[in-house]
């Protein structure tokens, strides 16, 4: 019993819409896993605490949603530096690295919970009434945006590492730091941007989950396995990498869920990441 | 002439698009001690890595007292009685030195339980002089008594081929004298011995029969001075010019 | 010997009348030793750092409440195969995982992470559950004790004492050295003859089974179970947290961590603070990572 061509349709664009979702998270990840060698667990909960910080200063300060992130991108910039000096400072291993931001994740989810509540927040935008039409499909704006925003981040950032002097000296700094060093890249302030960059990128990842869905803590946890999935499979280090594979998976989640049913969506990437594991383990 | 103990053919292992082995053809005869010598980069750890399970090759044949060994596990490699040493020494960090020891015995040819391993760990810790550091962690030993745990370690399964790859870099001329009257005490127990050396002296002392291998090939085998003497490989190691 | 007379005194506490907090209390303990000492078993021996533990304990947690709270078996019963089904998940996973070279270290971490939520959103999504929960309020307690939570704090006891054992077992065996030397140096270990991919098969396997049994114990003390509770990254933040405090290169390290943190939390949950409770948690985490990486017993792990 195979659901209309209507149906299908929108499935595919609301895979389009999650999967832009899921590049736009894995932005910031990707790049301080594939650049700075760092597996940032921090990230989902920072995304969650931007989101938070969003649905606040837009429910109760009146300001648009958007425009919050002129308040919270910069702060969280701060607070991706602070993050990286403290992990240089004490020489954290990688594994260790993992272990201590899964430490922040918990006391960001612990901060989210006493300001906030375990209780289901929802942001209320004049986006979110809106909604075109394309066709017979339906376009709703704060996905669109999403979609918008991830894109154009996604090929900036990419463009900025090929083309500019200080993308090509992060990239070198990523693949050979001694060397770089050698020719005057100054590897700790690089390393501090990168940082600061993947901060405020899950401050603008957080403002577009805002717009779209409803946030709890016990959310956090939810985005774990798939953002890694995109990212894993996108190749890291390559901003473009998560949103593609993203793109790809929401659609074959969304076509998995209207032919079959909910249960099985995590599986898709899961069983995907499984498989460029097996097929492709040399590119990590 | 009895079969080899270890015969290798046309072996091959590339790695990403470096050729480490073109086509390795080797005989080991059992109790001899082989000396495996050629410039930097001509594939004699790599040879050692194959063999011993580190890598699996890409084609050719291993074949340890008549039983083929390509593409078996590394640890049914050293159940059958092949054991090696490191070039860099890698011990067990967490362990102790008698602990390192200890542990090829215990999962080696002859499984012992952990007290004849300890006893077996502790004769061969004797036999290279570390019997005093038994306790200690390898962090806590030099250089040249890192290479003899590694020696210790590699001999505790009593294996019957022993690779020894590189075991006298770095050693003082004393050191170099005490390692060679080891070696060949390991022989006189009855190993088998392919060692890969750079210092030439030790070579023409210790080996029965030297291979030459250049750019992933045998070029050369026979007695320690013929082979010296051959064009081919003065040519390999000094470039044509020097023949 | 210790530990057999360590349980006799201890099993003999649900008799004694006591007010039933301070048999919840002990149960408590004694299920976070059996948690953080299974993960140790392949994490802290073998270095192979899992941060799905929770999926495991959940399976076993579900297992048990779908035969006892929906198909209506014995409690006890259940158990088995509140053992088995974790196990067998953990072997599926593992026989492919353990294959694969780059799959170590953190990406063994990431992986296992993932594990939890794609077994909870199944679990959630499919009649195992379905949403609501499963409510176990009816299933029969044993009368082991004279009362029920008497009753848990000695199949909780059990459990411990049991993981304690089979942990110093393996401690002191040619299993355990063997995984030893793999966290040192897995690739010079099989070269050494360590069978390594049936080694951490079979502590993958154990540990899973283990945490499978704390899961079903639990899942009827609770008495209702929920897809959100059960598979919590908490779980397998603290179990890391209580190894890496007591040691996670000694069989008795785990347990150690497990008494104090649980200790700490429950101190704080009973008071008003317990989100500040588990705020502190992280933050201990942390300073245990960075500061003290030997754990407790670091120094005391001769081998």
């Amino acid at each position: 019993m195979l659901p209309s061509a209507t149906l299908l349709g929108q499935s595919v664009l609301s895979g389009v819409f999650a999967g832009a979702l899921y590049g736009l998270l894995g932005l910031g990840l990707t790049l301080s896993w594939g650049l700075l060698r760092q597996i940032n667990l921090a990230h989902f909960a920072l995304v969650f605490l931007g989101a938070y910080l969003t649905y606040q200063l837009s429910s109760v300060a009146g300001v648009d949603p958007l425009l919050t992130l002129a308040l919270v991108a910069p702060a969280f910039f701060v607070l991706g530096a602070l993050l990286h000096w403290l992990l240089a400072r004490f020489k954290v291993s990688p594994l260790n690295t993992l272990l201590v931001t899964f430490g922040f994740t918990v006391i960001i989810e612990s901060l989210i919970q006493w300001i906030w509540s375990a209780d289901f927040r929802r942001l209320e935008s004049h986006y979110a009434g809106v909604k075109w039409k394309l066709g017979a499909l339906f376009v709703p704006l704060p996905e669109l945006l999403t979609l918008a925003i991830a894109a154009g981040l996604a090929l900036s950032i990419w463009a900025m590492l090929r083309f500019t002097d200080l993308g090509r000296a992060m990239r070198a700094t990523a693949e050979d730091a001694p060397i770089a060093a050698a020719f005057g890249v100054n590897e700790k302030l690089l390393a501090l941007l990168l940082s600061g960059l993947c901060a405020a990128l899950a401050a603008v990842a957080g403002a577009c989950l805002a717009l779209s869905h409803t946030l709890a803590p016990s959310q956090i946890y939810a985005w774990i396995g798939v953002v890694f999935a995109v990212v894993m499979i996108g190749g890291l280090g390559n901003p473009l990498g998560p949103l593609v594979a993203g793109i790809a998976i929401g659609v074959a989640e969304a076509l998995t869920m209207a032919v079959t049913s909910p249960a099985w969506a995590p599986l898709v990437s899961f069983s995907l990441l499984i498989a460029v594991l097996l097929i492709r383990p040399d590119r990590f | 002439m009895n079969e080899p103990l270890l015969l290798v053919r046309g072996v091959r292992k590339a790695f990403k698009g470096v050729q480490a082995l073109a086509g390795v053809d080797l005989e080991v005869q059992r109790g001899e001690i082989l000396g495996l010598v050629g410039p930097n980069g001509s594939g004699k750890s790599t040879l050692i890595n194959v063999v011993s399970g580190h890598y699996r090759s890409d084609a050719g044949s291993i074949a340890f007292e008549g039983r083929s060994l390509a593409g078996e596990a590394p640890h049914r490699i050293a159940r059958a009685g092949i054991a090696r040493t490191y070039q860099i020494p890698r011990p067990f960090a967490h362990l102790s030195v008698l602990g390192n020891v200890a542990l090829p015995p215990m999962f080696g040819q002859v499984v012992m339980d952990r007290a004849s391993a300890e006893r077996e760990a502790r004769r061969w810790l004797e036999f290279t002089g570390l019997a005093g550091k038994a306790a200690l962690r390898p962090g806590d030993l030099n250089l040249h008594q890192r290479k003899f745990l590694e020696l210790a370690r590699a001999l505790a399964s009593r294996p019957k081929l022993l690779f020894l790859d590189e075991v006298l870099s770095g050693l003082t001329p004393v050191e170099m004298d005490k390692a060679i009257g080891l070696i060949r005490a390991i022989r006189e127990q009855g190993a088998t011995i392919v060692f890969v050396e750079h210092v030439m002296r030790a070579v023409l002392e210790l080996s029965d029969r030297v291979v030459v291998m250049t750019h992933g090939k045998n070029i050369a085998q026979g007695l320690p001075r013929d082979v010296m003497r051959d064009r081919a490989v003065i040519e390999a190691y000094l470039g044509s010019a020097g023949a | 010997m210790r530990l057999v007379a360590a349980g006799l005194a201890l099993g003999v506490v649900p008799f004694l009348g006591l007010a039933a907090f301070y048999e919840s209390f002990l149960y408590l303990i004694f299920l976070w030793v059996a948690l953080a000492t299974s993960w140790n078993i392949l994490s802290g021996y073998a270095g192979y750092f899992s941060f799905g533990h929770a999926a495991f304990f959940g399976a076993g947690a579900y297992t048990t409440a779908v035969l006892a709270g929906k198909l209506g078996w014995p409690f006890l019963w259940t158990l088995p195969l509140a053992a088995a089904v974790p196990a067998l998940l953990g072997v599926a996973l593992g026989a492919v995982i353990f294959r694969v070279r780059a799959l170590r270290g953190e990406l063994f971490a990431v992986l296992t992470l993932a594990v939890t939520f794609v077994v909870a959103t199944i679990v959630l999504n499919t009649p195992i559950d379905g949403g609501p929960g499963v409510y176990l309020g009816a299933v029969a307690i044993p009368g082991l004790a004279p009362s029920p939570s008497g009753t848990f704090y000695l199949l909780a006891l059990a459990l411990a004492l049991g993981t304690l054992w089979i942990a110093r077992a393996i401690y002191r065996s040619r299993f355990g050295t063997g995984l030893f030397a793999i966290h040192d140096d897995e690739e010079v270990a099989e070269v050494m003859g360590v069978p390594t991919y049936r080694f951490k098969l079979a502590a993958f396997a154990l540990s899973c089974a283990l945490a499978g049994i704390a899961g079903g114990i639990h899942s009827v003390f609770v008495s209702y179970v929920t897809v959100g509770e059960t598979f919590s990254g908490w779980t397998a933040l603290y179990v890391i947290l209580m190894s890496a405090l007591g040691g996670t290169r000694h069989w008795l390290g785990p347990a150690i961590g497990a008494a104090a943190i649980t200790t700490l939390l429950y101190v704080f949950t009973t008071s008003d603070y317990a989100v500040a409770g588990r705020a502190a948690v992280g933050l201990i985490f942390i300073v245990v990572i960075l500061f003290l990486p030997q754990g407790i017993l670091g120094k005391l792990a001769r081998r």
